[in-house]
């Protein structure tokens, strides 16, 4: 049973362990302000549980350009030995179903490609943009009607 | 109260009525313009202490009513005063002395019998508790309280045959509501144990009375309980299966039917496996009751019958269903039965190599399982191992982490269970259980400051900070532990403290049970009056206020032994000064105190209180170092002793040989010789 739930001053820490295990430092590292600022953003950061243990989370951004939104994913990830049950996807929908909510005309993810993880999105309504100008990471975005 | 005549009389009887409205402070300005022109007179100063009492001025109100006692002797008045000032400062023992010369000058007096009664209840005097109820009902037998009272202290003081006597009378009294008729039909069977009557004269009389219970299922309950006490299991064991059906958490009720269902199989030979299809049939009937299959599992080992398949089936269960304390419920079980332990290892292993492979939560609770395990059989290597396996599959669950570091702790690798645990109490900050844990390892390496900062979260700012938050509280473990330390690190004024701010929890607690006296009896609460009576005598046998005696007695032994001993770590110092040098010692300690109290109230004047808090209370003696300078270090010892059944208490042999020293000491030769008797 996957639920999902929003991330507080409480448990703030475990977003940073969910990230470490899940990104690896060398690929990624988030600043000290990046999980201060989760705090502040609501739904836009979840955990997910899966049968009552935390496994996986999903951190996004808001951005506006010229009066239209759009929503950065920052992190997603699950927790290696819960990977294949849903979680990731559950996360996901969430952060559709978050952008249509404010209006965002699509959600992008800037993800580096040794993360390995580039089938994933487009497995799942995401498209890769042609020139995202780094051979080390592909931009993948998936649009919003 | 008793009026008196002439001017004075009628401000002192304005001064009285006040007195009983509750008007405190006007009926102390009232009393003080009578003894303003009449300074001798005995009464008014009786009803000033009294009023001092209710204003909570105790040292004074003593005074004044001993000055009163001192000026007419022959008062009832004054000796009353004195009783209920006594009473009012919990001097329970004094407060019945002048209850006692009060009612020799007034023997008749109602008001006054029945305070000293309840003072009797609460003192557990019970001779003299019947023959006071006695002359209340002689005064007023239309007085069902006092008859409530004269049976209950009947029970009290063994006499079961007049208790139940009174109690066959009482439920023909008209004034008795139908819900005291019901308590007092079902305490009735318990006269019946006492008195060990045969299963004919018991049924007999549950039968004549058990039409005043109101409840069927109480109904049920009493004759299911008569039934299993004279092994007429078939009877228990139908009454027991609707009792279960009806109280699912009622393990006592489950206990017993099991036990009746395992006598009745074997009174008629039949085959153990009717016996384990009875339990799986109990088993699919409640499904979720986790009880039930924990229940089912410790009577099966007991017994020592074939368990496989019960365990088998609660520890799928758990794991599936992700109960972590499942496994922490068998503890006890494990402890004493290492061969269950290793058949719960071997399926816990079998488990993980072959079926849990697919599913990550029920591999992380078998991780987790294996962990305590190891750890209840004291293979701390091993559960380090699994704890490690599980932290390895969900590194986000503080539940693992406060595991390990218990773990790390059993293995004295202190630096890494504190780093273990600060982990854990990040990853949910808001877990005050979590945070417990910490302070505690910090408590046992000494790091008093550490353990207060981690808890600081959780408590409100206090002048003298945590430890006095703490001790308002009531938190009882975190003062025993800070106690401890505190011995350990030589701090003996704060160590007393510590141990001084238990004592009054335990004496608080055993103090409230005082104003349950009047509730149960009047109530017809008899079985209810029980268990509290015996929950307040083995409240200071607990594992928690033995701790607190022997601390307090170690140091006060030590004080007695040695004046140098108050100076701690510095004591070996100060004993080689010269009488100038020592002053000065004794000079600049206490400079350095006055300075950190000072400090304090700087500190705590600045934080801004809400609207409905009450001011801070500065404690004048902050470190301690008062409690160190007594002028009789045994006799506050005996303080902390005198509660305990030292004579029938098991274990505990150091704080014995202490008390046993301390007694001899003082004298006291048959107390010595009794604890010594129990050695």
């Amino acid at each position: 049973m996957i639920e999902l739930d929003a991330i507080n001053s409480n448990n703030l820490k475990v977003l940073e362990v969910i990230n470490q295990k899940t990104i690896p430092e060398e690929i990624r590292s988030f600043s000290p302000q990046y999980y201060k600022e989760t705090l502040q953003i609501g739904p836009l950061a979840q955990y997910a549980y899966f049968n009552n243990v935390c496994v996986g989370a999903v951190r996004c951004k808001k951005e506006t350009h010229n009066k239209s939104n759009k929503l950065q994913i920052l992190s997603l990830g699950v927790l290696p030995a819960y990977r294949k049950y849903g979680v990731g996807s559950q996360l996901l929908e969430h952060v559709i179903n978050s952008a249509k909510e404010i209006g965002s005309k699509e959600v992008y993810v800037q993800l580096p490609l040794a993360l390995d993880s580039k089938n994933w999105f487009l497995g799942r309504g995401f498209t890769e943009l042609s020139d995202s100008g780094n051979e080390e990471t592909a931009i993948l975005v998936h649009h919003l009607q | 109260m008793k009026k008196s005549t002439g001017k004075e009389a009628a401000l002192f009887d304005r001064a009285v009525n006040q007195f009983e409205d509750g008007h405190f402070s006007r009926s102390l300005k009232t009393t003080l313009s009578i003894l303003k022109k009449k300074p001798k007179h005995a009464e008014a100063i009786a009803l000033e202490g009294l009023n001092l009492c209710k204003l909570n001025n105790y040292h004074d109100a003593l005074l004044r009513c001993q000055l009163a006692i001192g000026l007419n002797a022959k008062s009832r008045f004054c000796w009353q005063a004195l009783a209920i000032t006594y009473r009012d400062r919990k001097d329970y023992h004094s407060s019945l002395n002048a209850y006692k010369n009060a009612i020799r000058i007034s023997p008749k007096n109602e008001g006054l019998l029945y305070d000293a009664a309840y003072l009797q209840f609460h003192l557990r005097l019970y001779g003299p508790l019947v023959q006071s109820w006695q002359t209340l009902v002689n005064l007023d037998s239309e007085n069902l309280e006092y008859r409530l009272c004269l049976t209950l202290s009947y029970y009290l003081s063994g006499s079961y045959e007049r208790c139940l006597s009174y109690c066959t009378d009482l439920l023909t009294f008209p004034k008795l509501g139908s819900n005291a008729s019901s308590r007092l039909a079902c305490f009735i069977p318990n006269l019946a144990l006492k008195l060990d009557l045969h299963f004919e004269d018991s049924f007999r009389i549950f039968q004549e009375y058990s039409s005043f219970i109101l409840n069927d299922w109480l109904r049920y309950e009493q004759l299911a309980n008569l039934y299993f006490r004279f092994q007429k299991y078939d009877e228990a064991l139908h009454l027991y299966g609707k009792l279960i059906a009806k109280y699912k958490d009622r393990n006592d009720f489950l206990w017993r039917y099991l036990k009746s269902l395992h006598e009745l199989i074997i009174s008629k030979g039949l085959p153990k496996q009717v016996l384990y299809n009875k339990f799986r049939c109990l088993l699919d009937l409640l499904p979720n009751a986790m009880n039930i299959k924990i229940i089912i599992l410790e009577f099966l080992v007991i017994a020592n019958l074939d368990y496989d398949f019960f365990l088998q089936h609660l520890l799928i269960y758990s794991k599936n269903k992700g109960i972590p304390s499942a496994i922490l419920l068998l503890k006890s079980l494990i402890r004493g039965n290492l061969l269950l332990a290793h058949k719960i290892k071997d399926f816990l292993i079998f488990e993980l190599q072959n079926t849990n492979r697919d599913n990550p939560t029920a591999c992380l609770w078998n991780f987790y399982y294996l962990s305590c395990l190891t750890y209840f059989t004291f293979d701390y290597a091993s559960s380090l191992h699994w704890i490690d396996q599980a932290i390895s599959n969900l590194p986000t669950l503080p539940d693992l982490y406060l595991l390990k570091g218990k773990i790390l702790s059993r293995l004295g690798e202190w630096s890494e269970a504190i780093r273990t645990l600060t982990f854990c109490c990040d990853l949910d900050r808001g877990d005050r259980a979590l945070a417990s844990r910490l302070a505690k390892t910090y408590f046992y390496i000494d790091e008093n400051q550490l353990a207060y900062q981690s808890l600081s979260k959780f408590c409100k700012d206090r002048f003298g900070g945590v430890p006095i938050y703490l001790a308002e509280t009531e938190c009882i473990w975190f003062l025993i532990e800070d106690g401890e330390s505190l011995l350990r690190q030589q701090s003996y004024g704060l160590a007393l403290k510590r141990f001084h701010q238990l004592y009054n929890i335990f004496k608080e607690w055993t103090s409230i049970s005082f104003h349950y006296h009047t509730y149960c009896a009047e109530n017809a609460q008899f079985m209810q009056y029980l268990e509290m009576d015996e929950w307040t005598k083995t409240l200071w046998d607990s594992p928690a206020y033995l701790r607190t005696a022997l601390g307090a007695t170690v140091i006060y032994l030590k004080l007695h032994e040695s004046p140098y001993f108050k100076y701690g770590e510095n004591a070996t110092a100060v004993y080689s000064m010269n009488e100038n040098e020592r002053l000065q010692f004794d000079k600049d300690q206490n400079q350095s105190m006055t300075k950190l109290h000072l400090q304090e109230e700087s500190r705590i004047k600045k934080i801004k209180l809400d609207e409905d808090e009450d001011p801070f209370v500065i404690d004048p003696d902050l470190l301690g170092m008062e409690l160190l300078e007594t002028k009789d270090p045994l006799q506050e010892a005996m303080k902390f002793l005198y509660p305990v059944r030292l004579d029938s208490l098991k274990g505990w042999g150091y704080l014995k040989v202490l008390a046993s020293v301390i007694y001899k000491s003082k004298g006291l030769h048959l107390k010595t010789q009794n604890i010594l008797d129990n050695l």
